[in-house]
């Protein structure tokens, strides 16, 4: 494969369909009129330049002939269907996962860079694979959390990690985490434990860098758990998730909003080094929990003693130092 | 006749009702835009409620779908009269997004409302420096301060329109503990609005509930308000808060699920009492 391909069947796809509607537009011709010439319906022209549908050989090569493009540019065009056409490894899933997500998948793959801001829970990258059962079982009670579904996402997690996050050249991956995010006890205390401490593994890999953005730093300017990916020679692509409903975006105005309030948020959070010793502390708080475990029909119903989870781990910050000052290089020590 | 309190369910309710009048003349949108001489998608706006319709344009529409004269008709041309009256928050339209005044519109008259959030106290239960915080942080570095001022004021009216009047709606509000841990506006102001909280909680019609780290909850739902409105006629609408997702959900099969989640969420959280007492002493840590 050559430096100028893509790796991901998916970036493949929308490199080609971009490169067929501009030789369209260069070649000034309008939907209608090239399905004229081609002697196809509008529609299909329509689908093939959304992506809402593959594109054959004998498709892309009748297109590059009507806009002239020549056999150079003809032959690019037919490899990037080629690769478009590869099965990625979520295709046996494909009835299991949304649309969007499988899209997600498709694209993180081939992806240069990933921005993640979480406000609920673990970045998908990230959780193991108790986590993501224990985030299952808790939205039990959406009806789209079929058995085949929670077992395809299981899948699906432990394949993006492996594809994205082991593979030879990955991607950078720059993780904020909402502090609540290493609070809310997801699973059960072992469960938050492990993960916790998979997550200070990941933090020594050069290629990830994690923070948390403490409660103390107030309200975020954005509220919705984003992802966005960067490319080599391709447009970003913004991801918003909730389960009842996800969305690629690819409107450059939200994805510089999003880059923005990021690149805000970021300032405003934990150094590596402080987020490093909060995961460890709250991992070691888990484990001592874990002696006298905690159910949640225990907290219902009677007065709860002090809620020491998040009060532990949480950050305190002299008031009048954040945000604006964002220097919180001195505030390694959690109040007790 | 059926009551309305207000323009925006007015609306509503007559947007719905000038097209089951129109299905049951069997008319299409062509037809009846063709025989009253308008464009189509003036008809189009009208029936999806995008624009206020004069009470004479009602009673020519009632005229061609052959029901004009019967007491339908009189309560359609009485809703079309209550749906132009001006509101409110009408002056401050330019400082806020249309669908913020869109929600105030329908929040003015809700009997009830269903409120679960995970990143903020939600409005109505907002100290006026905790909102002042809120609306800086979520347009950081944006915001004249005559608009900041304005959105403030706005969000103050609101709880006086909807908390004083004689018959206030039934609020039912979970929060997920992490809302209740945000500092927003620095200790003291995150202090005082934590008070707030504990004194709004007495309010009869008023209960608020936590959801705790420990009770290993997540929504997928995000943060959300169902709002109910007194009569039957009017169908649930949820409102998201969220920068992208579409903010409004009307359906009835799409606002059910939020129905269960809410009440999920509920059968998880800690009862009334213990989620004033857990608020208490996270007050008395700051």
């Amino acid at each position: 494969m050559g430096p100028d391909m893509p790796t991901s069947p998916v970036i493949a796809s929308r490199r080609l369909r971009a490169a067929l509607r501009h030789a369209r537009e260069v070649t000034v011709t309008t939907q209608a009129e090239a399905a004229k010439q081609l002697g196809w319906s509008v529609s299909k022209i329509q689908r093939i330049e959304s992506g809402a549908v593959a594109v054959g050989v004998a498709d892309v090569r009748a297109m590059s002939g009507l806009y002239r493009l020549g056999p150079e540019i003809e032959a690019r065009l037919v490899a990037l269907g080629t690769a478009a056409a590869v099965r990625g490894w979520w295709w046996e899933l494909r009835h299991h996962l949304p649309a969007a997500y499988q899209t997600y998948v498709g694209l993180e793959w081939g992806a240069a860079t990933i921005t993640l801001f979480e406000m609920i829970v673990m970045p998908g990258l990230f959780q193991t694979p108790r986590y993501t059962m224990g985030i299952n079982n808790a939205l039990a009670t959406l009806d789209t959390n079929a058995p085949e579904w929670r077992a395809a996402s299981v899948t699906t997690r432990r394949a993006r990690q492996e594809g994205v996050l082991n593979r030879q050249m990955p991607p950078q991956v720059y993780a904020l985490l909402d502090e609540s995010v290493v609070h809310r006890v997801i699973g059960d205390r072992h469960t938050m434990c492990d993960q916790l401490r998979w997550l200070v593994e990941l933090t020594r890999r050069p290629n990830v860098e994690i923070r948390i953005r403490p409660f103390v730093a107030g309200l975020p300017a954005f509220i919705d758990s984003f992802a966005l990916l960067s490319f080599d020679d391709d447009p970003d692509v913004g991801y918003v998730e909730s389960a009842m409903s996800d969305a690629l975006i690819e409107d450059g105005l939200y994805i510089s909003t999003a880059r923005a309030a990021f690149a805000h948020m970021w300032n405003e959070a934990l150094s590596p080094a402080q987020t490093r010793s909060l995961l460890r502390q709250r991992a070691d708080d888990y484990a001592a929990e874990e002696l006298a475990p905690t159910r949640i029909a225990d907290n219902i119903g009677h007065r709860l003693t002090r809620p020491a989870a998040p009060r532990s781990g949480s950050v305190g910050v002299v008031e009048g130092e954040h945000p604006g000052g964002v220097h919180n290089e001195d505030l390694v020590e959690p109040v007790p | 006749m059926t009551t309305v309190q207000g323009p925006t369910a007015g609306r509503r309710r007559l947007r719905t009702a000038l097209r089951a009048a129109r299905e049951d003349a069997n008319l299409t949108q062509e037809f009846v835009a063709d025989k009253m001489d308008w464009s189509l998608s003036k008809l189009i706006r009208i029936e999806t409620g995008r624009v206020s319709v004069s009470t004479n344009d009602v009673k020519a529409l009632l005229q061609l779908y052959e029901i004009d004269g019967t007491d339908v008709a009189d309560e359609l041309v009485a809703l079309a009269r209550v749906a132009r009256q001006k509101p409110w928050w009408q002056d401050s339209r330019g400082a806020i997004p249309a669908h913020y005044a869109q929600y105030i519109g329908l929040e003015v008259e809700a009997s009830a409302m269903r409120c679960f959030q995970s990143s903020v106290i939600p409005g109505l239960a907002q100290t006026e420096q905790y909102a002042r915080a809120v609306v800086t942080n979520r347009t950081p570095g944006q915001i004249r301060p005559d608009e900041l001022d304005t959105r403030v004021e706005v969000r103050m009216r609101r709880k006086t329109e909807v908390l004083s009047r004689d018959e206030p709606p039934a609020l039912d509000i979970i929060l997920d503990e992490a809302v209740l841990r945000r500092a927003i506006g620095g200790r003291a102001v995150h202090r005082d609005q934590l008070e707030h909280l504990i004194a709004l909680a007495a309010a009869p019609t008023i209960t608020i509930q936590v959801v705790p780290f420990s009770a290993g909850a997540m929504t997928a739902a995000g943060s959300f308000v169902i709002l109910q409105f007194p009569d039957n006629a009017d169908d649930d609408v949820v409102y998201l808060e969220s920068a992208l997702l579409e903010n409004f959900i009307e359906r009835p099969t799409e606002t059910a699920p939020y129905h269960d989640e809410f009440h999920w969420l509920r059968s998880i959280a800690l009862p009334p009492a213990a989620s004033l007492s857990f608020i208490e002493d996270i007050v008395q840590g700051l």
